[in-house]
């Protein structure tokens, strides 16, 4: 088999993994083809990993990859056979087949030039992953791990790695989503090729945009929503670094993180309870991308069921606590797994000294400082565009309005203030000697998550505002 | 502030700062592209893991392990990268000590240099492991002894006694 077919033959199998799943949970929602790819792409790495990971303790004689191809195989057959089986099971509204149509209007020249715009900045993307190195935690954090587990005649990460302190620098402790998407490349090419995984980054970027495409198309039409997509390619953090071209996690988090986002608001609109479970299985994937992915899922997580159960004088939405819940114990059981794993195993992160009453209030003199430092990265245009300003223009508008802060306004502050304030805190008990240079060298990472949502945010006010 | 009174004006005042905003980011985005597109085109399977090595002027990183191999190291053995402060830049020093662990695994690789202690990943144990047996040694060709084993003119293995 050529590389190339073995690559494409390893993203192939990874979408009908996730295209199986999607299909099962989502049987009644309308999601656009983009979207389903998208929640494809990131539920069926994630999900293979999870069975990639049990084959190989369980049954270390075989190896995984067989178990886990079956896998794929038999999902991507069961939703086929489940769509043909099911026709009732269609998409609502605008429903043709397994996705919604983008809208019934004919394209107008406008969408065709953002249209444009966009897939050339798809493609420019493209060119710079394939071009450039993988970033150094592309390598040291993410790549390492990869090849260790490929390296493994079971297909596993060595133990004794999770405790070496020699290797503390390289993050042990960072969950293994885009190590195993990386291994899952290699394995099916039969060999570590760093430039072949390079074109896992571009797609991740791609799911990323396809939610907030898709969130925005629901509210303000088509030509915001390609406008939004053509927005997050100017951001540089997210497109080349520490973006999609560098192979670092955070570009693949913020897409799950977007996912996440877009479904809740959709749930608080519509009452759609299959759109909650999405949520919670997009947060579960956040959760198993990055470390900071369990703070961002818990607070998104317990903030979605407060805004889809407390609805004051709001339209109660018809989904039940129990399928509400499924946005807290989804991350929650992809969390406690990983924790007591690095509680067996692991070794506390080298970047921080350990949480005490004595070493907070030792260095609580340092908040001002961060403060300082959140403040100028969040007002710099050369990074976000000036997406924070705005976003807090909508805020005030939001607030001010007519209506309020209706739910889906308060999950959407929340959901983009709330961790940021909860980032702040940890760099406080920063054990690197130059507190400032640790805040300047993480923040950026620590934005690409939230900066979507906070342009989701003002452009869904704006709109509002507009259209008002 | 009739703008801020009214939310039209609010919302024009917002789009504003959106569009120039992202004019800005723009055109940096574009700069950037321009500087990614004139850079060489880096390949091969450990491309990025070769183009770390380049401050120690080496080409490949498998000129490394392969020395490490023929040399004869044991796969257990704790390996200390000792570099002089001047020789490289901070960057340049994380980037070679980190390249040589992953390509030297599973043995374990300690960073000794004065350098390593005043930067923000300066807690790697290296004194206590000053006494081991595998050195890497980075410096230039008039530092490196005689009895060592180059493997570029920056780069040397020093053998056990």
């Amino acid at each position: 088999m050529s590389s190339a077919a073995a690559v494409a033959g390893a993203f192939l199998a990874l979408l009908a993994a996730g295209y199986g799943l999607v299909a099962l949970v989502a049987r009644r929602m309308a999601l656009y083809w983009f979207e389903r790819l998208a929640a494809s792409y990131l539920i069926g790495m994630a999900s293979l990993s999870v069975v990639w990971i049990i084959s190989s303790v369980l049954i270390p004689t075989i190896h995984p990859i067989w178990l886990t191809s079956g896998c794929s195989a038999v999902l991507g057959l069961a939703a086929w056979r489940c769509r043909v089986a099911r026709p009732g099971d269609r998409p609502s509204g605008e429903a043709v087949g397994w996705a919604t149509r983008v809208g019934t209007r004919a394209f107008e020249w406008p969408d065709v030039i953002l249209a444009s715009i966009l897939s050339l900045e798809f493609l420019a993307l493209t060119v710079a992953s394939w071009r450039t190195s993988l970033g150094f935690d592309g390598v040291f954090n993410f790549e390492w791990k990869a090849r260790l587990m490929f390296e493994h005649p079971a297909g596993q990460l060595p133990l004794p790695y999770l405790s070496d302190v020699s290797r503390a620098w390289s993050h042990p402790q960072y969950p293994l989503m885009v190590p195993f998407g990386e291994l899952w490349v290699y394995t099916w090419l039969g060999r570590v090729d760093q430039a072949a995984i390079k074109m896992l980054f571009p797609l991740f970027f791609f799911a990323l945009v396809a939610f907030l495409c898709g969130a925005v198309l629901r509210v303000a039409g088509r030509r915001m929503a390609l406008a939004s997509g053509v927005a997050l390619g100017l951001m540089p953090p997210l497109t080349l670094l520490p973006g999609a071209a560098s192979g670092y996690a955070d570009v693949p988090l913020a897409a799950a993180v977007a996912g996440s986002v877009a479904f809740t608001f959709h749930a608080l609109r519509k009452g759609d309870s299959e759109a909650v479970t999405l949520a919670g299985l997009l947060l579960a994937v956040a959760t198993w991308t990055k470390a900071e992915g369990v703070v961002l899922s818990a607070t998104l997580g317990v903030l979605g069921v407060l805004c889809l159960r407390l609805r004051e004088g709001e339209q109660p939405p018809s989904i039940s606590l129990r399928h509400s819940l499924g946005l807290v114990w989804m991350p929650a059981v992809a969390a406690v797994c990983w924790l007591v794993v690095q509680y067996r195993y692991g070794i506390s992160a080298p970047d921080f000294v350990p949480l005490s009453a004595r070493n907070v209030l030792d260095h609580i003199g340092r908040l001002p400082v961060i403060a300082d430092l959140i403040v100028r990265e969040l007002a710099r245009p050369g990074h976000w565009g000036l997406v924070w300003p705005a976003s807090a223009i909508a805020v005030v508008l939001a607030a001010t309005g007519k209506q309020g802060l209706i739910a889906s306004d308060r999950f959407l502050v929340g959901a983009i203030y709330l961790p940021l304030i909860l980032y702040t805190l940890p760099f406080i008990l920063s054990s690197w000697a130059d507190v400032g240079e640790h805040v300047r060298s993480a923040l950026p990472r620590l934005l690409v998550p939230l900066s979507p949502i906070a342009l989701f945010f003002t452009v869904v006010t704006f709109c509002r505002g507009s259209y008002a | 502030m009739r703008a801020v009174e009214s939310p039209r004006g609010l919302v024009a005042a917002g789009w504003l700062v959106l569009c120039a905003g992202f004019l800005y980011s723009g055109f940096a985005t574009l700069r950037l592209y321009g500087q990614v597109l004139q850079e060489s085109v880096v390949t091969g399977p450990f491309g990025t893991i070769d183009g770390f090595l380049k401050p120690v002027n080496l080409s490949s990183g498998s000129q490394l392990r392969l020395a490490v191999e023929r040399a004869g190291w044991p796969s257990d053995a704790d390996v200390v990268l000792r570099a002089p402060h001047e020789v490289l830049s901070r960057q340049d020093l994380y980037q070679v000590y980190y390249s040589t662990s992953y390509l030297l695994y599973p043995r374990r690789v300690w960073l000794d240099s004065p350098s390593a202690s005043d930067g923000p990943t300066g807690r790697h144990e290296s004194g206590s492991r000053r006494g081991s047996r595998y050195v890497v040694l980075i410096g230039s060709t008039n530092s490196l002894h005689h009895r060592h084993h180059p493997v570029s003119d920056m780069i040397a293995l020093a053998a056990p006694p």
